[in-house]
C-alpha cells in the first residue's frame, strides 16, 4: 500500500515534467529538456524507494503493472477535471480493464 | 508525398521513443539489481540515466506533435513502447520472463489504453493549455 500511495506521488510529478513544457512553446529545447529533468528529479525520490520497498512483497513486472495502472488513472482523472463530464462508455470498459490488469497482476 | 514525409516522421518518433523507453526502464529498475547500493546513490544514479532519457523523450513528443500525432496518440504509442522495452529488458537485465498471469494483466492495461483511445484519439493538450 505504500508503494502504491509513493507510486501516485511519482506519476504525478512525472506527467508535470513531461507535459508542462508543452505550455511553454517558445523554450529553446535544451531548456525544455533540462527543465523537465529538473522536475524528474522529484519523480526519482519517491519512485526509487517506493520501487525498493515494493520489490520485498512484489516481482519487478508486478511493480511495472501497479505503476501503469496508476498512471492511467491519474491520467484518466486529470482528463476529467479538464472535461468534468462523467465518465463515457469506452472509459467504463477501460475501467474494467485496469481493474482486471490489477487483478491478474495481484495473482502474480 | 506527403503521406510519405508522415510515415517518417512516425518511424522517427517510435525509434526515438523506443530508445528513451530503455533509459527511462533502466533508471526505474536497474537500480533493484545492485541492493547494496546507499538510497542516495541509487536515486541520484537512476536521475542520471533519466537525464539521457529526456533528450529523446521531449524531442520525440516535439517531432510528433508537429507531425501526425495528437498528445493522446503519442501517450498511447509511449504507453505501448513501455511495455514492449519493459518485457525485453526484464529478461535481459534480471533474466526472468513475465508470468501468465502478468502477461494477462498487460493485455488488459493494453484493452484499457486502446478503449480510451476511441474516446480521446483527437485529445490535444496543448490546445487545452492554451485554451485555458
Amino acid at each position: 500500500m505504500t508503494t502504491i500511495l509513493l507510486f501516485v506521488c511519482a506519476t504525478t510529478f512525472m506527467n508535470i515534467a513531461w507535459y508542462a513544457h508543452l505550455k511553454f512553446k517558445g523554450l529553446w529545447m535544451p531548456w525544455a529538456v533540462l527543465g523537465s529533468w529538473g522536475i524528474a528529479f522529484f519523480e526519482y525520490c519517491i519512485r526509487i524507494p517506493a520501487n525498493r520497498i515494493g520489490h520485498g512483497q512484489f516481482t519487478i513486472a508486478q511493480l511495472q503493472i501497479a505503476y501503469l495502472v496508476v498512471n492511467l488513472f491519474v491520467f484518466l482523472i486529470f482528463l476529467k477535471l479538464y472535461f468534468g463530464e462523467t465518465p463515457s462508455k469506452n472509459e467504463w470498459i477501460s475501467f474494467l480493464f485496469l481493474i482486471g490488469a490489477g487483478y491478474f497482476g495481484y495473482l502474480g | 508525398m506527403e503521406k510519405d514525409s508522415s510515415l517518417r516522421t512516425i518511424l522517427y518518433v517510435f525509434l526515438l521513443l523506443i530508445v528513451s523507453n530503455v533509459f527511462v526502464i533502466s533508471a526505474w529498475y536497474l537500480n533493484l539489481k545492485f541492493d547494496q547500493l546507499g538510497i542516495v546513490s541509487a536515486i541520484l544514479m537512476s536521475w542520471g540515466i533519466a537525464f539521457c532519457e529526456y533528450w529523446f523523450h521531449i524531442p520525440a513528443n516535439r517531432l510528433g506533435h508537429k507531425g501526425p500525432f495528437t498528445t493522446a496518440k503519442l501517450e498511447i504509442a509511449h504507453l505501448i513502447v513501455n511495455m514492449s522495452v519493459f518485457v525485453v529488458l526484464l529478461k535481459v537485465y534480471f533474466n526472468k520472463v513475465v508470468s501468465f498471469n502478468e502477461a494477462l494483466a498487460f493485455l488488459c492495461i493494453l484493452g484499457a489504453i486502446v478503449s480510451i483511445s476511441f474516446d480521446y484519439k483527437d485529445l490535444d493538450l496543448e490546445q487545452l493549455i492554451d485554451n485555458q
